[in-house]
């Protein structure tokens, strides 16, 4: 009945392999799709724009792929991090009998054309493994995944079809993944078969990081495949994040010991440096509070990162964004100068720096 | 063939569908979303308003105030929740995760990121995560502004950096479980200049983030600074070299490498990026604050990227201060509210080559944001821009106001004054339903669905 109402002939892809997949998929469908207004993602067509060359990007790491225990298409008890272990990984979530042509079914149609895009290169798809895990164990036993995945097996790239014990086991897994999954149910509160989902497919790589996610208007075998031939190109070099270097400097055994041509720093005598007052002073150097109203410290014009000067600017913002007549000077080696800004402006320290941090 | 938006036809058949559909989708709301977002099915229940905090007013803390907005409700144009986060953060902008089950706000000047649950209870947002450590994590990334859903992440744009506070920023990427991802600095390689390497406008600053996922574009815009936008609005009119610390240009992005491909020059700080939803209009549209200009950003016949100004907003020399922008989601009207003078305009953009404005209405003293539903009959304005720069004395109104259009006239249906709710200053708003979040509302008997 449902086939009538969504006539192949009408379906706007000739692929062979495509419409037999769904074919396939329609079996387990539980009430007709009325395909009339609904538009095919773009998995299902060819890419609009040219995928990027593998390698010639980087995928952040978005976070630990989540383990879980899974029971595979034989029934047997398997840990999520046991079938990822040394491999690059697509993990999609589906139920058996999702009907929305959008949703499972276009992760499991783009899997399989990854599959067979990678069926011509072998070393490559000995280092993938594509994972579909059922997020409803009450129907998709593992005979189910084992009849839903039979037309995908063979060749190349190894298909797991997985499921699980219970909800039990099936809920943290998809928690970890925010997965958001829930149930639908009719007027008289009766489950409809059917769930509420975002459909989400992760790319994993050997050490279980996430380094992709992929939803309905960005799932494509064109994007996936390159995505996955960057992940195995880095080959043990994991991408590192922007994360900022840890610039704590020893300065007190640089007060202690001057660098190559510098003499011994004037230390008085009754104020000598330690460790203690070298940390209070840079805690003092980025505190906020010493300006008139608490918005800035000595570090937002004496930029540390650019030689305790502003290269950005050609003259100093003051409190309030007010710009100041002159650029913040560097503050390399102030230490040895008996006098600071009247060495070359004429002017007395104490009046000209609080100015610049006061009224600025 | 093409690509339509992912939508089914509204009927009871398909309420059943989108329930199993991997999208839950369609059919109104405010159309500057992320384009794969979950949709509203009719009318929006609530409007969530990002709220400034004010010195001597309530709690004076910075509060995620949600508004009853469905004519239905018995609670209509009243407030009905308002959480408050602690402190004044200068509360800028906010935006869903990709699955709308969290709505994520950010503050210019204390760079924290406050995330609602706004699924457990779509009219009471929970305060479940505070990101404090932003600046450090993005490696000094200063001003979460916009936030933008891609599946499973967070893009964040900045609009200064720790360094000297200027305009020079940054796109930060966050994961949904609120983890810092990556950053990625706006370009200042002259190489990437429209016009070639030897022009001299790539500034490297930061403010709107959007994407055609279908065309691999993400477009990014330009404002200032920290030390503009912390400053008072009258003096840094005033002060000349301030006024030099404005963003000049918009970035033409990678989406799926994150790596920029062109800088256009795009003079005197092109704030709000909205995108064509058809899908065979290529093309997205902002408008300059400064120079009170419509930009078109436009993929041309050979598939390149061009900017171009196709319309002046009211008169330039005035200053009106063009602030936020909403596209009509058949892409044949423009809102466009203007700051100084508190009017909205509408303008006809059916032709995007040449927008033609057909409407004007005054919302009030001072007017900053606007949001449309999705049919376009439902259009909501608040006031606030910054808290330096918004009107002093009795010009400071800070107001959320709720109108009808019917194709002719804005007609107002309530307002509520935030002042004399002892709220604070009313800034930007997202929308909210409770046919979002399943069956759970929807079954109750006394819930509507369109
Ligand atoms: C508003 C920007 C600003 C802030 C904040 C600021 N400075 Fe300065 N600083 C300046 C400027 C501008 C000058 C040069 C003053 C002049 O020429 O009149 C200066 C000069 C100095 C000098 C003299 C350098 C020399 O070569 O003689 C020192 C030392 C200094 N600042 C230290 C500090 C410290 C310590 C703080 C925090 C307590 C601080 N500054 C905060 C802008 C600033």
């Amino acid at each position: 009945m449902f086939l009538a109402i969504l006539p192949v002939t009408r379906l706007p892809f000739p692929a062979a392999w495509l419409v037999r997949l769904l074919l396939s998929l329609w079996l387990f469908l539980p009430f007709p799709i009325h395909a009339d207004g609904e538009v095919l993602a773009p998995g299902y067509q060819s890419l609009s724009f040219t995928a990027p060359e593998p390698g010639t990007y980087s995928l952040p790491d978005i976070g630990i792929a989540a383990d879980g225990s899974v029971l595979d298409a034989q029934a047997r008890d398997v840990s999520l991090s046991s079938l990822m272990a040394g491999k690059v990984s697509v993990l999609s979530f589906i139920y058996a009998t999702c009907s929305d042509i959008n949703g499972c079914p276009l992760a499991t149609a783009v899997l399989h054309q990854v599959k067979s895009r990678l069926r011509k290169e072998p070393e490559l798809a000995g280092q993938l493994r594509l994972l579909t895990l059922s997020f409803n164990p009450e129907h998709d036993t593992p005979e189910q995944m084992r009849l839903y995945g039979q037309n995908f097996q063979g060749g190349g790239v190894d298909w797991q079809f997985l499921t699980t014990r219970s909800e039990q086991h099936i809920h943290p897994i998809v928690e970890h993944y925010q997965q958001a999954i829930a149930k639908k149910f009719d007027d008289q509160g009766r489950f409809t078969g059917t769930f509420a989902h975002n459909l989400r497919v992760y790319l994993i790589d050997k050490h279980q990081h996430i380094r992709n996610i992929y939803s309905t208007g960005f799932l494509h075998a064109d994007t996936l495949v390159s995505d996955i031939k960057t992940l195995l190109l880095e080959d043990g070099k994991p991408f590192a994040g922007a994360a900022k270097p840890d610039s704590t400097f020893d300065l007190l055994s640089t007060v202690i010991n001057p660098p190559l041509g510098l003499p011994p720093l004037p230390v008085p005598e009754n104020n000598p440096v330690t460790k203690e007052k070298v940390s209070l002073g840079r805690k003092l150097f980025y505190d906020r509070r010493l300006s008139l109203n608490g918005t800035m410290s000595c570090a937002m014009c004496h930029i540390p990162d650019q030689g305790f000067t502003s290269h950005e600017l050609a003259t100093a913002v003051g409190v309030e964004g007010r710009t100041v007549r002159r650029n913040s000077p560097a503050l390399f080696n102030v230490g040895y100068f008996p006098l600071l800004v009247s060495r070359w402006a004429g002017v007395n320290l104490r009046a000209t720096n609080l100015g610049a941090v006061a009224g600025a | 063939m093409k690509i339509k938006k992912y939508k089914l036809r509204g009927s009871l058949l398909t309420a059943g569908l989108m329930a199993a559909a991997g999208l839950l989708n369609v059919q109104a709301d405010e159309t500057c979303q992320s384009p794969y977002m979950p949709r509203i099915t009719g009318q929006e229940d609530v409007v969530y308003v990002w709220t400034l905090g004010m010195e001597g007013l309530g709690d004076e803390q910075d509060k995620m105030v949600t508004v009853d907005v469905n004519p239905k409700s018995p609670a209509y144009g009243k407030v009905v929740g308002s959480v408050s986060v602690g402190g004044r953060n200068e509360a800028h902008h906010s935006d869903f995760t990709d699955d709308r089950k969290f709505l994520w706000a950010g503050g210019l000047d204390t760079n924290k990121i406050f995330v609602f649950d706004i699924h457990s209870d779509p009219a009471k947002p929970k305060l479940v995560k505070t990101i404090t450590d932003f600046v450090a994590k993005s490696g000094g990334v200063v001003g979460p502004h916009s936030f933008y859903a891609l599946p499973g992440r967070m893009v964040i744009t900045g609009l200064s950096n720790d360094k000297d506070h200027g305009g020079r920023t940054a796109l930060v990427e966050y994961s949904n479980a609120g983890d810092f991802v990556a950053t990625y600095w706006m370009p200042t390689d002259p190489k990437l200049q429209d016009g070639g390497p030897d022009k001299v406008f790539a500034d490297g600053y930061g403010y709107d983030v959007r994407a055609l996922p279908r065309k691999n574009l993400m477009l990014t815009s330009s404002f200032t600074g920290w030390s503009n936008y912390m400053m008072d609005f009258g003096k840094m009119l005033n002060d000349a070299e301030a006024m030099k610390r404005f963003g000049n240009t918009v970035v033409q992005w990678d989406l799926h490498t994150r790596q920029p491909k062109k800088i256009f020059e795009v003079p005197g700080a092109p704030l709000e990026l909205r995108c064509a939803w058809k899908p065979e209009h290529n093309y997205c549209f902002t408008s300059t604050a400064l120079t009170s200009q419509i930009w078109l950003i436009y993929e041309d016949k050979d598939g390149a990227w061009q900017a171009k100004a196709v319309a002046d907003i009211g008169e330039p020399a005035k200053v009106p201060l063009p602030v936020d922008i909403s596209i009509s989601s058949d892409d044949s009207k423009l809102w466009v509210n203007t700051f100084m003078d508190g009017k909205s305009r509408l303008f006809d953009i059916s032709d995007a080559f040449h927008p033609k404005q057909i409407y004007e209405q005054q919302i009030g003293a001072q007017v900053n944001m606007v949001s449309s539903s999705w049919d376009g009959k439902r259009l909501y304005f608040t006031s606030s821009l910054l808290a330096n720069w918004d009107k002093k004395g009795a010009d400071n109104e800070q107001f959320f106001k709720a109108y009808q259009w019917d194709g002719k006239d804005l007609k107002q249906q309530f307002a509520i004054d935030f002042i004399a709710e002892k709220l604070g200053r009313a800034h930007q708003m997202k929308f909210g339903a409770y046919a979002l979040y399943g069956d759970k509302k929807a079954r109750e008997p006394a819930k509507k669905t369109n």
